[in-house]
């Protein structure tokens, strides 16, 4: 009978050893971190030109001849006599105040028919991913949009699109883009773009006319789906 | 694993609604463009006005020449300033009239002189030296913003001008934006 007892408080020790160290095992973990990056681009200062400046980098005013360009071919010309009538000037502006320029601001002074403008701007990949040269957004104040990308680039290209900004039915502003859609940039590399503007005919006097350019750079390895995407306005 | 697929099912579904929410990225620059056109404006104005009555009368050895000044030519602006009204009283053959006629370009780009012509019935009774006879005011005559000139508008009668008559005459200036001369402008 002592025997039996022994036995049972033995068998009642382990019973109660095993149920707390209760069975071999090891847990294996993987932690993620997924840092992500940043598609960025910028304008950047003493990178933007224009053939007729009104100011130097100094912000001296500058005596510079005009360009005129007159129809059907609309080819730049100096003005007749190099008068300096007219004149474009640039600015640039970091409208979310992240650090870097988003906006130029290219506003033409003084400007009548037949008055002509190009504008070189160099745009900057500082973020941290590859981006490509999507589309532009030509945005008049009365809520119209024209898009342009790689598929349609003709018109802005070499037609020239007539913008009316006034709403009087009659073109005001001609403008070419010379376009760089599709262009890929890797981080920290850059492209030239240009835009030419002529100052129509029927421009009324004396008033100030205004339209935007949206210019959109996309992921790089988006690009094909991008390009199945039309509309929208924010970035 | 009749765990994990669901969860793994879940998560798919989860990213794709992500997806579906925030697509690709992109990021737009803008450039603002804004052009402030000019204007093209000229403006006339009067400089002088007179005739040469008391003149001749002197040449002719009149004893009070004054007497001879028996008619009046007056020179005004019209209300939009566009415009010079030469009004002419008891004319006569042989005298000379004139305005002296300033032309301003009171615009912000520079015009060339398109056109001068004198047109009306006046023209039918006029002397051929009569007009603008400075030689100041003429086709492709360039002014810049600011600057101006004067020029003299002359009318003398002929003797076949009729008594008791009234002779009515414009003088119509065009000026046009100087990098489009000599382009006619728009009728």
């Amino acid at each position: 009978m002592r025997n039996w007892t022994l036995a049972l408080t033995a068998l009642a020790l382990v019973a109660l050893m095993g149920g707390a160290s209760a069975l071999w095992y090891e847990s294996l973990h993987t932690n993620i971190v997924a840092t992500t990056g940043e598609l960025d681009w910028e304008f950047r200062n003493n990178t933007v030109y224009t053939s007729d400046p009104c100011y130097t980098n100094t912000g001296q005013n500058v005596t510079w001849p005009d360009t005129n360009a007159f129809p059907p071919d609309y080819s730049p010309m100096i003005a007749p006599e190099e008068k300096d009538v007219g004149c474009t000037a640039l600015n640039l502006l970091d409208t979310d105040g992240d650090g870097d320029y988003d906006t130029l601001n290219v506003t033409i002074e003084n400007a009548y028919p037949y008055y002509a403008t190009e504008v070189d701007f160099r745009v900057w990949n500082i973020g941290t991913i590859p981006l490509k040269i999507w589309r532009i957004h030509v945005i008049l104040d009365n809520g119209t949009i024209y898009e342009f990308t790689q598929t349609n680039p003709d018109t802005v290209e070499h037609e020239g699109l007539y913008l009316d900004l006034n709403g009087d039915n009659k073109a005001d502003v001609l403008m070419l883009w010379g376009d760089n859609f599709g262009n890929q940039l890797e981080t920290g590399q850059n492209a030239d773009i240009s835009m030419f503007l002529v100052v129509l005919q029927q421009a009324p006097q004396n008033t100030s006319l205004h339209f935007m350019i949206g210019l959109d750079a996309v992921q790089w390895n988006e690009y094909s789906e991008a390009m199945g995407m039309t509309g929208g306005e924010t970035g | 694993m009749r765990a994990v697929a669901p969860i793994f099912m879940l998560a798919v579904l989860a990213l794709g609604m992500i997806g579906g929410a925030a697509a690709l990225w992109w990021e737009r620059l803008n450039v603002n463009v804004n052009v402030h056109t000019g204007e093209l404006d000229a403006a006339l104005s009067v400089e002088g006005s007179g005739d040469n009555e008391v003149q001749l009368a002197q040449q002719a050895g009149e004893q009070n020449p004054e007497v001879k000044n028996v008619s009046d030519v007056q020179c005004t602006l019209s209300e939009d300033g566009n415009s010079v009204i030469m009004t002419i009283t008891n004319a006569y053959p042989g005298i000379t009239y004139y305005c002296d006629i300033n032309l301003e370009n009171t615009g912000t780009i520079p015009f060339k002189v398109y056109s001068v012509s004198l047109t009306g019935n006046v023209t039918s009774v006029m002397t051929s030296d009569s007009g603008l006879v400075n030689g100041t005011i003429v086709e492709g005559l360039q002014l810049h913003p600011g600057d101006s000139v004067v020029d003299r508008l002359s009318i003398t009668l002929t003797n076949d001008a009729q008594e008791n008559h009234q002779y009515t005459g414009i003088l119509n200036i065009v000026v046009e934006q100087w990098n489009e001369y000599p382009t006619a402008p728009p009728s």
